[in-house]
């Protein structure tokens, strides 16, 4: 009996690990093995031209600066907003907080050609600009760092505010009250007591912040222009467009050197953050807004937040409905033609379907592996944060460097897969796992032992303890995982620009394609496919908060 | 009602409990009291039948629960950590047992908010709400109105106070005590806090090392402690080191590190260990006493005031004794105290 429970645990743990061994450990391998051995013989030219050619020395450089810039002003950015959340209740508060999500979940294609419709030469504010004044679009910021800036605290600011205000809530006030009394004065109290305490959570908000804004693709691609490269835009440069792989590879291989450092340093904060953290009641920590003063802080805090964070998505809807005559429909109408009579082009509307296929796909993939590998963590006592930092690791590999690992492995034999249509449902699976586990464990956690034993207790015979409790938090956790999967399957875009065919494009590349494009049909429809993508993201996220039970998010 | 028969559990090869029997009356609050670690829980979950003994008999209204799992036991039980069932709201937490009783819908909703009401929460504000957003001692009510809500044969807590300050801890034990009476429930209490065990219990049964030290009405546990553990576990900590019996005027009198004492009440036995000098057992502070025997010689080091009563500590060659006294005392003093032989008793040691 005892066997058999032991083979059935091992198959449970194993599928998950076998997938990940040959979808994700495998291509990362052959990465490693073309960046030495490109042509059979041992070859460090790759290696060179990263190290002699200052080119490359500049992208790592700006990689870097932009990436630490990006996510000093995201921390300072959030700050605010994570101490109103921490200890002031009001009304609405949920709302919000879900509202600030639907950032982070937005696909880069989507966020990107928001800041266009924002920014952009022909973006609203522009408009208004050469509207009101006289003369040409005043606003160039496309193309320079300050909308890579913009654009990344508005992808990332509700991991800071999240991770931040949940130690914050859970911080005692009265340590605060007790350093007053000991005479420091409130900025005193600030810099002595709660920074100090907060740290640990800043820390590890920093780093996957810092991870997000390294690997940043969507964003630098569409907004940074010709100019303005990171690691990742030049590693899909270099594979897609110079087709040099072995230079390619050994950037992949920096590349993934830097973020496994950085995970690891994560995943050791996280642990430390673990232990550290009394928690307390929220109830005791929190109070409504009594004075004029207060509510004031919060009013204009939560105005000014959504106004950043909404702005460039109602801008987004407002351009996907402009028109020559006006106001329309006529972008989405027209998402079905092929206004350019080009061959190889793929309509909008067969876009969207294989995107849907896809997705599909990818939830019942994702899911299952999901559900399996979240099993293994919460049922395993010894080895279970082991396995469960293992499942994060392909959150430290970005997505081009996945496909670009896929062209390099699936290629030849063994695993000659050259073509296969499904590849792409199995990048955007690795690409959502990590998410979709960490979404489905906290769920599994509250089935804990006692809760069953206490619906026994009540009168529930076994068939009865499993309807009640085990099942429909299982469901909420398929529903949970499947909806993560869904939303990044739909906006991936990294790894499915490398190895789709292009008959089978999804809406994220047709969003790119027609950006790239002159006119302004094209124009109008791609921001009406970003509109689409965005509303279906959106209405997925606010779902998956109704099914969430409590706050609670690991990250 | 329920009979408690030679219960014994191994845990890892070690004795959790051993030997253990007892009887509830119906309509009883009995309360097991003692350190943690000792098998209290243990104890309510082989009640509860989530777990076997490996000896001994439950036997409930004359039939042997043996056999018979825990969901038709028709038991409640509150657990220390509430387990709450996360994905129901208050509502359907409350009815939860009443709905595995088939009760029907609308007699159920009427429960449901008699219960809420019962524990002192109001039905119209609390029905729908989550119970990951309830305070620590508004989902300790919840999980009490859950409990009661289908009217449990017997009911049973374990450490259900524990997790709530101290304030907090003394309203709900003092309202629980009041509320169980008023259902008219036999309930069985378990708790390492003898201040929340004395203050609920109609019987007491006091447990160390997986077995039963004594059982007892509070007031025969205070007055007449079975042993040297039982004395120390409800405060009475007044207690020295026998050296040895003997007879002074046709009375047995115990040799002390410091002194002689002689108990006017006939409990010396052979088997004692130990004298315990009762907090009221001072009669009068002399600077010299001419008596030979029940005199503590010392120095008062500090006064306090507890339960509307002066008391004061004096330190011996024995180490500190407390007392009550509420009259003047001037401190750090050489005095001898002394005390009523009534206020005296000889104990035997624990019962390992």
């Amino acid at each position: 009996m005892r066997a058999r429970i032991s083979t059935l645990q091992s198959l449970i743990s194993g599928l998950p690990l076998l997938f990940l061994a040959l979808f994700y450990f495998y291509p990362l391998a052959a990465i490693l093995a073309f960046s030495f051995f490109g042509n059979g013989a041992l070859d460090l030219s790759g290696f060179r031209e990263i190290l002699v050619d200052p080119y490359y020395r500049n992208v790592l450089w700006f990689t870097t600066w932009q990436a630490a810039v990006s996510t000093i002003l995201t921390i300072l950015v959030a700050l605010p907003a994570a101490y109103i959340f921490a200890r002031f209740q009001f009304r609405g508060q949920t709302l919000v907080r879900a509202l600030t999500t639907l950032p982070f979940l937005m696909p880069t294609i989507v966020v990107a050609p928001a800041f266009v419709a924002l920014l952009g030469p022909r973006g609203i504010l522009n408009y208004v600009a050469t509207n009101l004044f006289v003369g040409a679009p005043t606003i160039q910021l496309v193309g320079t760092i300050w909308i890579i800036f913009l654009a990344h605290i508005f992808y990332n600011y509700t991991i800071v505010l999240r991770i931040v205000s949940t130690t914050w809530a859970n911080l005692d006030p009265q340590l605060g009250n007790a350093a007053r009394l000991l005479g420091a004065q409130r900025a005193r109290v600030f810099f002595e007591i709660t920074l100090p305490l907060l740290m640990p959570s800043i820390l590890a908000a920093a780093l996957l912040v810092f991870i997000f804004d390294f690997t940043s693709f969507g964003v630098i691609l569409i907004l940074g222009g010709a100019r303005l490269a990171t690691l990742e835009v030049e590693i899909y440069r270099t594979a897609a467009n110079l087709f040099d792989l072995p230079l390619a590879a050994a950037l992949s291989l920096a590349q993934i050197g830097f973020t496994f450092i950085l995970i690891l340093m994560y995943t050791r904060l996280q642990t430390r953050l673990a232990v550290t953290m009394r928690v307390r009641s929220q109830n005791m920590t929190k109070r409504t807004l009594k004075t004029w003063g207060e509510k004031i802080l919060v009013a204009v805090n939560v105005a000014g937040m959504l106004l950043f964070l909404l702005a460039p998505l109602g801008v987004l809807l407002l351009q996907s409905l402009q028109t020559p005559n006006g106001l329309g429909l006529e972008n989405y109408l027209r998402l079905n033609e092929n206004t350019r009579g080009s061959v190889t082009f793929i309509p909008p509307t067969d876009a969207l379907r294989n995107s849907l296929f896809f997705a599909s796909i990818t939830v019942a993939l994702a899911v299952t592996l999901g559900l399996l590998a979240a099993y293994a963590i919460t049922r395993t006592r010894r080895g279970g944060g082991w396995f469960d930092a293992f499942f994060l690791l392909p959150l430290a590999t970005s997505a081009v460097t996945l496909g670009f690992g896929y062209i390099l492995a699936f290629s030849r034999a063994p695993f000659d897969f050259r073509a296969a249509v499904w590849l792409v449902p199995v990048a955007h699976t690795l690409v959502a796992l990590p998410l979709v586990i960490r979404s489905i464990v906290p769920l599994l956690h509250q089935i804990k032992p006692n809760v069953r034993e206490a619906a026994a207790m009540l009168g529930a015979n076994p068939t009865r303890v499993f309807r009640e409790i085990d099942l429909p938090i299982v469901l909420r956790a398929v529903l949970v995982g499947a909806i993560f999967a869904f939303v990044i399957s739909l906006g991936e875009f990294g790894a499915t620009t490398l190895i789709v065919r292009p008959e089978w494009s999804t809406v994220p590349l047709a969003i790119y394609r027609l950006l790239g494009q002159p006119g302004l049909t094209n124009y109008g429809q791609a921001m009406a496919l970003s509109t689409l993508l965005m509303v279906v993201s959106a209405a997925a996220i606010v779902l998956m908060e109704r099914v969430r039970i409590g706050e609670n998010v690991e990250f | 009602m329920l009979q408690i028969q030679n219960l014994s559990k191994d845990y890892n090869d070690a004795a959790l409990l051993r030997d253990i029997s007892f009887t509830v009356a119906a309509g009883e609050i009995v309360c097991v009291l003692g350190p943690s670690g000792t098998g209290k829980t243990t104890l309510l979950r082989i009640i509860a039948g989530l777990e076997q003994a490996d000896a001994g008999r439950i036997v409930f209204e004359g039939n042997d629960l043996r056999n018979v799992p825990p969901h038709e036991r028709g038991f409640g039980l509150m657990f220390q950590d509430l387990a709450l069932f996360p994905h129901k709201n208050v509502f359907d937490n409350v009815a939860f047992g009443l709905r595995m009783k088939n009760v029907a819908t609308r007699e159920i909703s009427v429960r449901v908010n008699e219960s809420l009401e019962l524990v002192g929460l109001d039905a119209k504000l609390f029905t729908q709400r989550d119970v990951n957003t309830l305070s620590g001692g508004e989902q300790q009510r919840v999980a009490l109105a859950r409990t009661l809500a289908p009217r449990p044969r017997l009911v049973m807590f374990d450490e259900p106070l524990g997790a709530l300050d101290r304030i907090l801890r003394e309203d709900l034990g003092n309202e629980l005590r009041a509320l169980l009476k008023r259902l008219d429930m036999t309930a069985l209490y378990v708790t390492h806090d003898q201040d929340e065990a004395f203050a609920i219990a109609d019987r007491l049964i006091i447990l160390n090392a997986g077995r039963i030290q004594q059982m007892g009405a509070p007031i025969e546990i205070y007055q007449d402690p079975a042993n040297e553990f039982v004395a120390r576990f409800v405060g009475l900590t007044n207690v020295l080191e026998l050296r040895g019996l003997e007879t002074g005027d046709g009375r047995l009198c115990a040799r002390t590190d410091v002194g002689i004492f002689a108990p006017d009440k006939k409990r010396t036995e052979s088997q004692d260990e130990f004298v315990l000098l009762r907090p009221r057992a001072a009669e009068r502070i002399v600077e010299h006493s001419e008596r030979a025997e029940n005199v503590l010689r010392g120095k008062i080091v500090e006064t306090f005031w507890r339960g509307g009563h002066q008391w004061f500590v004096l330190e011996t060659r024995a180490g500190n004794f407390v007392f009550e006294w509420d009259d003047r005392i001037k401190l750090h003093q050489e005095i001898s105290l002394e005390l009523k032989p009534s206020e005296i008793q000889c104990l035997p040691g624990g019962n390992e």
